[in-house]
C-alpha cells in the first residue's frame, strides 16, 4: 500500500478523489491514498496501457469511499477500524453462516478479520490483506468473495484428505451391475456425448446459470441475485437452455442415422432411474472426458439436481425443474 | 457446500481471484475482461464453487424488485402526467383572468383588446407578457390564449362543450380499453387519453358546480386570495384521486359500465404486485395489493384466484417447483400449497412480520424476519430451527 507512486495517475486527479472518498475523514495521508489508486489501475490496466481519459474514467467508477476506508484499515486507522468492525463485521458473518449454517463458517470469517488487520508482518511492515482491494467492487462484495474463495478452497483441502469410501459403506458409489441391458447403456453413452456437445455449444451465460443450478444446487433467486436477473428471467433462460440442448441433441442423433423410435429410446434410456443422464456431471469441467466411467457414476450423487431430458408428448422437461 | 461431490479442482493461472469475481458480480469490468470471466465461470469448476457459495451470501434482497419498480415507475409516469395536467388546468384559467386584467389595465382599455393584443405579438406586447409570466408560467402563450377565449365565453355555454368534451374523452376512454385487451396501443398512449379523459372529468365537475340554474348569474372572477383557497383544493383532490383513475360520469350509462371495468382493472393492475415464479415459465403466482393470491397457469394470459384459509397480508413467497407455493406477510402469515391450488397455514409461533422467504420443497423453507432472523422449517412448521443470527 505504501509503494511509491509513479506518474500513472495526476496529482490534481488524486486531490480530486481524495475529496470525492472523504479521506480525511480517516486522516488518510494523500501520497497513500495516490499509491493505492495507482495499485488499481495497475491491476485493472495490466494488460493493455490506458490513456489519460480512460485513467479518469477508471478512477471516477471506483468504489472510492470503501477504498479510502480499506486503505485506512489498512494503515491502521483505530476510527477507519472500528466504523469498518461496526458496519462490516455483520454483514461478513451472515454471508459466514449463509455459506454454512451450521457456523462452520465463521472461523473463515474470523481468520479473515486477523489477516484485514495486518496480523501478518514482514520486513518489519504489518501487511494487511485490504491491499488486494482496489475499489472496483464494493467493500462488503469483495469481503464476501474473499471469504467464498477460502470456502472453496478449504472444502477442496478437506476433500483431497477424505479417505475414499469403503466398498461396503453406505456412500460407495455402487458398482456397476452386470445385468445392465448393453443396447440401454450403449445408449445412454451416445446420450451422454451428445449432450455434452450440446452443452458446449451453449452462451457462457447459459453455461453458468446450467451449472449454478444443476451442479451447484443454487435456488432460481440466488442465481438471479448474482447475475442481476429477477427468478423469472433465470427461469426462462434455464428453460431456453434446456430446449436448446434438447434440440442439438436430437440433431445430432438424427444426423448419426438413427430413426425416430432410435431416439425415443436413447431418451427412454437416460430417463430410467437405473441410467439417468446427470447433467451435473456434465457440466464439470472433466466432463466427457472419460466416457467409459459413465456406467459406474450413473448412480452418482442422489441428492444433485437431475437433469433428465424426458420427452414426454413431444416436450421436454426436467426432474430437477419439478423438484 | 451442496454440489460439489465430485471435489474441486486445483486453481489454474486462467482462475479468477476474489477480487476480479467481486468486481465481475458489481460489474466494475470492462465489457471484454467481464465476458472473459463469464467464460471462464462457465467452464471452471472450481470458480463456479466459488461463485456459487459467493451466491448463497448475496442478501435475500429480491431481484424481482428493480423489475417491480420499473414497472411501479412506468405507471407513475402517466399518473403524475394526469396529475399534473389537471393542476394545470386548475390553477391557469383561476389565475390567467385576473392578473391579466391587472397585468394589462395600465396600457389595454379592454379585455378584447387585449386578446387582440396576445394575438399580434409585438415590442409592446411581450413586454406585457414579461409582466404577466408569473401567471403564466405553467402554461405556454397560445395556450394562455385560448384559455383566456375560454374565460370569456358564458360559463354555462362552456359547461355544456366541457360536458361534450367529457363525453368524447370518456368514448375514447373506453375505445382504448378495448384496444388494451388486444394490445395495440402503447402504453403512454393509452395513459395520456386517460389522463385527457380524467383532466375533462374534472373540468366538468369544475365547472358545472358553480352554475346552479340556467338563469343563474355567471359567478365574478375570484379574489388572489379566494382563488388560492379555491384553487388548493381542488388541485389536492385531483391529484389524490390521480392514482386511483377518475370514476366514470353517471351519464355515461351503459358505456360507463364498461368504462367503470376497464378503469377498476387498470386500478388494480396499479396496485402492488409481488410475483412469484415457479421453475415452469408458464406458472407463477402473485400477490395483489398485499391480499389477494392469484395463480396462472399459461404464461400470464390468465390469472386465477387463489384462496387463502384465512385474510392476511402478504408480504414474499417462492415456488420451489409448479404446484408448490409458500407465501409470508405479516404477523406470523405462513401458507403454502402442494397442489397448487389449496393453501394451508403453517404453523409460526411468534406474530412477528416476514421479509422473505426460500422455499426448497414443499416441506422445507427458510424464512427471514423483519427483525432479522432467519428460521428454516424442515416440517412443513411443526418445528423451527434459527439459523441466525
Amino acid at each position: 500500500m505504501t509503494r511509491t507512486a509513479t506518474a500513472l495517475i495526476d496529482r490534481t486527479l488524486v486531490e480530486r478523489l481524495y475529496r470525492k472518498a472523504r479521506g480525511e475523514r480517516w486522516s488518510l495521508a494523500m501520497e497513500v491514498f495516490a499509491s493505492t489508486l495507482e495499485a488499481s489501475a495497475r491491476k485493472a490496466f495490466a494488460s493493455s496501457p490506458a490513456d489519460p481519459r480512460q485513467l479518469d474514467r477508471y478512477c471516477e467508477s471506483l468504489h472510492l469511499e470503501d477504498l479510502a476506508l480499506a486503505c485506512a484499515c489498512a494503515q491502521g486507522s483505530g476510527a477507519a477500524w472500528e466504523h469498518f468492525i461496526r458496519e462490516y463485521r455483520p454483514g461478513l458473518y451472515r454471508a459466514a453462516d449463509a455459506i454454512d449454517p451450521s457456523g462452520g463458517s465463521r472461523d473463515l470469517a474470523d481468520s479473515l478479520y486477523g489477516e484485514l488487520f495486518g496480523l501478518d508482518v514482514r520486513d518489519g511492515e504489518r501487511r494487511s490483506h485490504f491491499r488486494y482491494f482496489h475499489g472496483r467492487s464494493s467493500l462488503s462484495t469483495w469481503l464476501r468473495a474473499v471469504l467464498s474463495q477460502r470456502h472453496v478452497d478449504r472444502l477442496r483441502s478437506t476433500r483431497r484428505q477424505d479417505p475414499l469410501p469403503e466398498d461396503e459403506a453406505p456412500g460407495a458409489i455402487p458398482a456397476p451391475s452386470n445385468d445392465v441391458d448393453p443396447q440401454r447403456s450403449g445408449y445412454v453413452s451416445l446420450m451422454r456425448s451428445s449432450v455434452t456437445a450440446a452443452v458446449t455449444t451453449l452462451e457462457p451465460r447459459d453455461r453458468l446459470r446450467l451449472r449454478c443450478y444443476y451442479a451447484q444446487d443454487l435456488t432460481l433467486a440466488q442465481i438471479g441475485r448474482m447475475l442481476n436477473e429477477s427468478e423469472a428471467t433465470v427461469s426462462r433462460h434455464l428453460s431456453r437452455a434446456r430446449r436448446d440442448i434438447r434440440a442439438a441433441v436430437e440433431r445430432d442423433l438424427r444426423a448419426q442415422r438413427m430413426s425416430d423410435a432410435e431416439i425415443s429410446d436413447c431418451f427412454a434410456a437416460v430417463v430410467s432411474d437405473s441410467a439417468y443422464l446427470d447433467l451435473a456431471e456434465l457440466l464439470g469441467s472433466d466432463a466427457g472426458s472419460d466416457p467409459g466411467s459413465t456406467t459406474a457414476r450413473d448412480g452418482f450423487g442422489p441428492a444433485r439436481k437431475n437433469a433428465n431430458v424426458e420427452r414426454s408428448k413431444g416436450k421436454e422437461t426436467s426432474r430437477a425443474g419439478q423438484r | 457446500m451442496q454440489g460439489n461431490g465430485n471435489g474441486i479442482p486445483a486453481t489454474t493461472a486462467a482462475c479468477v481471484d476474489a477480487e476480479t469475481l467481486a468486481a465481475w458480480v458489481d460489474e466494475g469490468l470492462p465489457k471484454a475482461e467481464a465476458a472473459a470471466v463469464e467464460m471462464h465461470l462457465a467452464e471452471c469448476e472450481r470458480c463456479t464453487a466459488m461463485v456459487a457459495t459467493f451466491a448463497r451470501t448475496i442478501p435475500d434482497a429480491p431481484v424481482a424488485e428493480p423489475l417491480w419498480t420499473r414497472w411501479h415507475l412506468r405507471w407513475l409516469v402517466p399518473l403524475a402526467t394526469a396529475a399534473t395536467v389537471a393542476a394545470v388546468w386548475v390553477l391557469v384559467p383561476r389565475t390567467d383572468s385576473p392578473q391579466m386584467t391587472l397585468g394589462r389595465a395600465p396600457t389595454t382599455e379592454s379585455q378584447a383588446a387585449a386578446a387582440a393584443d396576445a394575438e399580434r405579438p409585438t415590442a409592446t406586447t411581450e413586454s406585457k407578457e414579461q409582466e404577466a409570466r408569473p401567471a403564466f408560467a405553467a402554461s405556454k402563450p397560445a395556450d394562455a390564449l385560448a384559455k383566456r377565449e375560454e374565460s370569456l365565453k358564458a360559463p354555462r355555454q362552456l359547461a355544456d362543450e366541457r360536458r361534450a368534451d367529457a363525453d368524447q374523452a370518456a368514448k375514447r376512454l373506453q375505445a382504448g380499453g378495448v384496444n388494451e385487451s388486444i394490445a395495440v396501443a402503447p402504453p403512454l398512449a393509452r395513459e395520456a387519453d386517460r389522463a385527457e379523459a380524467k383532466s375533462a372529468d374534472t373540468q366538468t365537475e369544475r365547472f358545472s358546480q358553480p352554475i346552479p340554474s340556467a338563469n343563474a348569474v355567471p359567478p365574478a372572477a375570484p379574489t388572489p386570495a379566494a382563488q388560492s383557497s379555491a384553487t388548493a383544493p381542488a388541485a389536492e383532490e385531483s391529484a389524490r384521486r390521480a392514482p386511483a383513475a377518475a370514476p366514470p360520469p353517471a351519464t355515461l350509462g351503459a358505456a360507463s359500465s364498461a368504462q367503470a371495468r376497464a378503469v377498476a382493472s387498470r386500478a388494480r393492475e396499479g396496485a402492488a404486485i409481488v410475483e412469484i415464479a415457479s421453475p415452469d415459465p408458464m406458472i407463477r403466482w402473485r400477490v395483489v395489493g398485499a391480499v389477494q393470491v392469484e395463480r396462472t397457469t399459461n404464461g400470464g394470459a390468465r390469472w386465477d384466484a387463489a384462496k387463502l384459509p384465512e385474510s392476511a397480508t402478504l408480504i414474499a413467497g417462492s415456488s420451489p417447483s409448479p404446484s408448490i407455493c409458500w407465501l409470508v406477510g405479516r404477523t406470523g402469515s405462513i401458507y403454502v400449497t402442494t397442489d397448487g391450488l389449496r393453501f394451508v397455514r403453517v404453523p409460526f409461533r411468534d406474530r412477528v412480520d416476514f421479509v422473505s422467504i426460500q422455499a426448497t420443497d414443499g416441506r422445507r423453507a427458510t424464512v427471514v424476519t423483519i427483525d432479522g432472523r432467519t428460521m428454516r422449517t424442515d416440517d412443513q412448521g411443526a418445528t423451527w430451527i434459527r439459523i441466525s443470527p
